[in-house]
């Protein structure tokens, strides 16, 4: 703002990329065809894969492993629609206009997670998307209305501008604007341009100018035997859902590897712990092989990420992060952290694995990502005040509870919002096909002012009595009473619900070192910068 | 789902605090989630720090609460892992009969739970991954030796066909509830139960661990 000439610059790219954007969009419509087939037949393969017998129940892959399907997620944007909320681990990856863009990356943005009705949810979700954009330009639709996700794309867009600006301005935005560069990542970076942006962060030109031969280098190192076959046993269980990985011996699993016994080469102290790799997991899902080890490196050995202590010899991190945890929770919430205390229930039980994992294990995808944006853009910090944030919004089911069924109930906040069962499957498809069926009666009248806004929108008069008549039936699709009675569960995942609680709370520096002390390995601890 | 979690506050007469133990890989989460859940899950997760599970069975007319920690296999885990041995009053020490190197390691596990757990914890050890017969590394008889001279129960199971899974859990909380029966009759009263119950104060932190420890009965 203060920088004339940089304002003015980025409101010339602004309006370049507005003018993209209709381009773009009429890409995506066409794409969006193809991504419904491909997610209808995942939808099919995912239900027989989940409830066929365990044998034998593997394939499908080539339909997995399609590229360039789609684009546009949800998992850097506000006010998700329920039928998102339903699903919330939409992973589909935009495909980024990126020069770091792999073919990793692409199976990835064209599977979506792999799991039945989530596949279905990232059909409903493009298609209402692209329509959505569509309707910016010309033809106004009954699904975006619907499910409002206009608002969303037209901000994702928005932002993906603020992004290409900031990213080409990078040493204002990263020193004098720093603050406002992160409250622009707490809002999520778009996926088109997310594997950039962490690596600005994550400072990867920086490292690879330094040492331009540091993956090479690392991959000849002769590597610890005891530290390969760690590695060797947990490919196949890292991410073993996802298109990525599930393929023994296939391009993801090879990639993991091979970044996995990099690291172990040039780190003798922590080598390989359990944890690591779904940490690598996630950035080879947005980044190919040698960028990816590059950010792991990073985010590993340098400030302020120095996540190597989280994986040292004694784990001894992880519980002062435990100890953090518990006495952020007594200060937000005495009498809940008390009942806690009284059935013995401790955040190492229920904790470790998003403290080691920084949110990659267990979580929507949506949620991984929108915790990464803030992890490398402000440090371990973030971590811990989401894991203290779910515990929070689950709390009035938890406070009931006895330790069985507080970690219980924590283990299915892990699992049944995201595993979905038959039903949801059903559930899903049944939207889907009904969001076509109204796509198709909108098919003619393309003109229709009615669905320029979203369904929030009070304001636009109903252009026609047919696009009036449309929305009430995908509305009760998408309707909060179509949701199951334990739909908390969802909310508590709710990307942005959650991400705007845990920033809601006040914690000091002061108060975190306090806390970092009192767990007195407050040494071994990973800085928490403010 | 919410009905196991409102069937929590059932009453029970005996709660049996149960760890599952052994290398990374074996087969310990899906052991468990065949018990309690009886679910196999082929593409399972490596387990990240410790997972939970409980289910109430009925031996000789006592319900018992079963609570059953999962813990990490891998050896740095430990540190977090240990404190679960606390007020555990059985142990399954699960190896993979188609890796020899996790049979290798039982005795180096054996001393972890010496270690850290009560003396009168009974321990089993399961030979999981018994359907991969063909692939097979060690020998029942060779896995039955170890027991008898290590003094434990021995049971081979495989948490994919389910076969032997029910049996481990029952032969093992069986073996428990025979013991803290024999020790209520020897005392003539009800506190040795009392003391198991008291095992679910599960304290992670070594300092105040110390303090919690329930005293007397069956603990050190």
């Amino acid at each position: 703002m203060r920088n004339r000439e940089s304002a003015a610059l980025s409101r010339k790219r602004r309006r370049d990329h507005a003018l993209h954007l209709e381009e773009r969009i009429s890409t995506l419509e066409s794409q969006l065809a193809d991504a419904e087939d491909v997610n209808r037949r995942l939808a099919v393969e995912n239900a027989a894969l989940r409830h066929s017998t365990p044998l034998g129940c593997r394939g499908g892959g080539a339909a997995l492993l399609r590229p360039g399907a789609m684009s546009g997620n949800s998992s850097s944007t506000p006010s998700t629609p329920p039928s998102a909320i339903r699903h919330p681990a939409t992973r589909a990856v935009a495909v980024p206009a990126a020069p770091v863009a792999s073919p990793i990356m692409l199976t990835r943005a064209a599977a979506g997670r792999h799991s039945a009705s989530q596949s279905s949810a990232v059909a409903t979700h493009v298609s209402s998307a692209s329509s959505m954009g569509a309707s910016t330009v010309s033809a106004p639709s009954a699904i975006a209305s619907a499910a409002g996700v206009r608002p969303r794309l037209l901000q994702e867009c928005a932002r993906e501008g603020k992004w290409l600006d900031m990213l080409s301005n990078w040493e204002l935005w990263s020193g004098r604007k720093r603050r406002h560069l992160i409250m622009r990542a707490r809002k999520g970076i778009p996926d088109s341009v997310r594997a950039m942006a962490w690596a600005r962060f994550l400072r990867v030109a920086e490292l690879r100018a330094a040492k331009p031969t540091l993956f090479a280098d690392c991959l000849a190192a002769a590597p610890v035997l005891k530290n390969v076959r760690a590695i060797e046993l947990d490919i196949g269980r890292t991410f073993p859902r996802e298109p990525l990985f599930y393929e023994r011996g296939g391009i993801g699993q090879q990639s993991l590897l091979r970044v996995l016994r990099a690291y172990a080469a040039c780190d003798d102290e922590v080598g390989y712990c359990q944890g690591m790799a779904f940490l690598a997991g996630v950035l080879l899902s947005f980044c190919p092989e040698e960028d990816a080890f590059l950010m792991l490196f990073q985010l590993m050995k340098s400030e302020p990420y120095m996540l190597r202590r989280l994986f040292l010899p004694g784990l001894r991190a992880v519980a002062t992060q435990c100890r953090i945890i518990e006495g952020l929770l007594r200060d937000n919430a005495p009498r809940f952290a008390a009942h806690l205390e009284a059935q013995h229930v401790m955040p190492e039980m229920w904790a470790t694995s998003w403290l080691m994992t920084a949110f990659s294990t267990s979580v929507p995808f949506a949620v991984t990502a929108r915790v990464w944006d803030c992890l490398v853009a402000e440090g371990y910090k973030p971590v811990v005040r989401v894991a203290v944030a779910v515990m929070l919004r689950a709390s009035p089911h938890v406070a009931k509870l006895e330790l069985e069924g507080i970690l219980m109930t924590m283990r299915e906040l892990h699992d049944a919002t995201f595993e979905p069962s038959v039903s949801d499957a059903a559930h899903a498809a049944a939207e889907a096909a009904a969001l076509a069926e109204a796509a198709a009666s909108q098919g003619g009248r393309g003109e229709d002012a009615s669905g320029a806004e979203g369904p929030g929108a009070s304001t636009p008069p109903r252009g026609s009595a047919a696009a009036a008549s449309a929305r009430p039936a995908t509305a009760s699709v998408l309707a909060p009473a179509a949701r199951r009675a334990d739909d908390w569960r969802l909310d508590v995942w709710d990307p942005d619900g959650l991400m705007r609680h845990a920033f809601s709370l006040r914690i000091s520096r002061k108060r975190l070192s306090q806390l970092a002390a009192n767990a007195s390995v407050g040494s071994a601890a990973p800085d928490l910068p403010g | 789902m919410a009905a196991a979690s409102s069937s929590v506050d059932d009453a029970y007469d005996y709660l049996f605090k149960l760890v599952l133990i052994g290398d990374s890989g074996v087969g310990k989460t899906n052991l468990l989630s065949q018990f309690a859940r009886s679910e196999f899950n082929l593409a399972s997760k490596a387990t990240i720090g410790v997972e939970f599970a409980w289910k109430n069975v009925t031996i000789e007319g006592d319900v018992i609460k079963a609570q059953i920690w999962d813990t990490a296999g891998q050896e740095r885990y430990r540190a977090i892992t240990n404190a679960y041995y606390r007020g555990a009053v059985g142990a399954l020490l699960v190896y993979d009969i188609a890796k020899r190197v996790t049979f290798d390691h039982v005795e180096a596990w054996l001393k972890e739970v010496r270690e850290h757990a009560d003396s009168k914890i009974v321990v089993m050890l399961v030979g999981n991954k018994s359907d991969l017969s063909q692939l097979r590394q060690v020998s029942t008889d060779e896995a039955q030796e170890l027991a008898k001279r290590e003094g434990l129960a021995f049971i081979e199971t495989s948490a994919l066909t389910k076969s032997g899974v029910d049996t481990t859990f029952s032969r093992i909380l069986e073996e428990i509830h025979r013991i803290v029966k024999e020790q209520e009759l020897d005392r003539g009263d009800d506190d040795a139960a009392a003391v198991v119950a008291d095992g679910e104060a599960v304290v992670v932190d070594d300092d105040k661990a110390d303090a919690k420890a329930p005293s007397g009965g069956c603990c050190k």
